[in-house]
């Protein structure tokens, strides 16, 4: 008896883990828009931290138009130090985000940046995530965004 | 004014400081400028403004530009490519200092590009141009590396040219 509830115990905690980090990573995404200017631009900081996952090594992004319509595609801009990384989202309102971008830029703050480009209002989704290997490899480890523009 | 590895424009002059680059095939490609704004005597600096011109050869992706400072940001996009025509001015108010500028595109494919950066006295791109530093623009290409066989071909040439021209002076220093 006493066995069963060890195990069911160690079930339940480990079904919370696997939820929190679930939530974990879908925390990691924003759902924002562009304004129909041309020039709308949207500027986030993104702060990689060791969160007790582990020291991160890199940023991970990916961005999702997910408005319909065609023109203007979406993009998202990340940069740590020399470190510039950009992709475009090509296909509207699919399902399909733009390819997956890396920067390998240890703990600190990256400045990441969505736009667009041309004029139309645009809805996006983008996702972040720190890592703890290089190229987005790894386990996901303390990320943490701020909105320092939102146009 | 073309625009190397730095340049610099002088305040209140019509130019405004000017480069062309190319980003390679990857989806990924970016270039990463640094623009100084400073007073250079033109007046003390309010916005930079920024413009990219998507140049022939024609390809799929469209050629972009960002300005960021200070956690403002704004981008340009030249949405027609090889047609002649810039893609819209655009500008931040970060007034003196260092602004980030970020050239990247929107798919795979090699594009060639234009790029105009200029400080401003006024906001929104307003005012008299001033004192603009950019940095990090490609330099002119170079002559090209020469292989193995070339330098062989070329020392040659040099030997032989060289001894020519000892028996051409020799012949000439003879009463």
């Amino acid at each position: 008896m006493i066995r069963f509830t060890q195990g069911l115990l160690s079930a339940a905690i480990g079904l919370v883990l696997s939820l929190a980090f679930a939530w974990a990573a879908l925390a990691h995404t924003r759902n924002d828009s562009l304004a129909a200017g041309a020039a709308a631009t949207d500027s986030f900081e993104v702060t990689c931290f060791d969160n007790g996952s582990g020291e991160p090594s890199s940023l991970r992004l990916h961005v999702l138009d997910s408005s319909p319509g065609a023109l203007p595609l979406v993009s998202v801009h990340a940069r740590k130090d020399d470190s510039l990384v950009s992709a475009s989202d090509t296909v509207d309102d699919d399902a399909t985000a733009s390819p997956e971008i890396y920067v390998n830029g240890g703990a600190g703050v990256y400045t990441v940046l969505v736009t667009k480009t041309g004029a139309g209002a645009k809805l996006y989704s983008l996702s972040y995530h720190c890592t703890t290997g290089p190229d987005g490899s790894g386990s996901h480890t303390g990320t943490l965004l701020s909105v320092r523009q939102n146009q | 004014m073309t625009c190397a590895v730095a340049c610099t424009t002088a305040g209140g002059e019509a130019g405004a400081a000017t480069g062309a680059g190319t980003l390679g095939a990857a989806a990924a490609a970016t270039r990463l400028l640094q623009v100084s704004c400073f007073d250079d005597g033109g007046g003390a600096p309010a916005s930079l403004v920024g413009q990219v011109e998507d140049l022939a050869p024609v390809a799929a992706p469209f050629v972009s530009v960002q300005l960021t400072k200070d956690g403002a940001a704004t981008n340009g996009t030249d949405s027609t490519d090889g047609d002649g025509v810039p893609g819209p001015l655009v500008w931040i108010n970060g007034g003196a200092g260092s602004y980030d500028v970020f050239l990247d595109k929107s798919s795979d494919g090699e594009e060639t590009y234009a790029v105009t950066l200029q400080c401003m006295t006024g906001s929104d791109g307003g005012g008299i141009a001033t004192g603009t530093e950019v940095i990090g623009l490609p330099a002119p290409p170079s002559v090209p590396a020469l292989g193995g066989l070339a330098r062989v071909l070329l020392a040659v040439g040099l030997v032989a040219a060289g001894g020519a021209c000892r028996a051409s002076r020799t012949r000439r220093s003879r009463p």
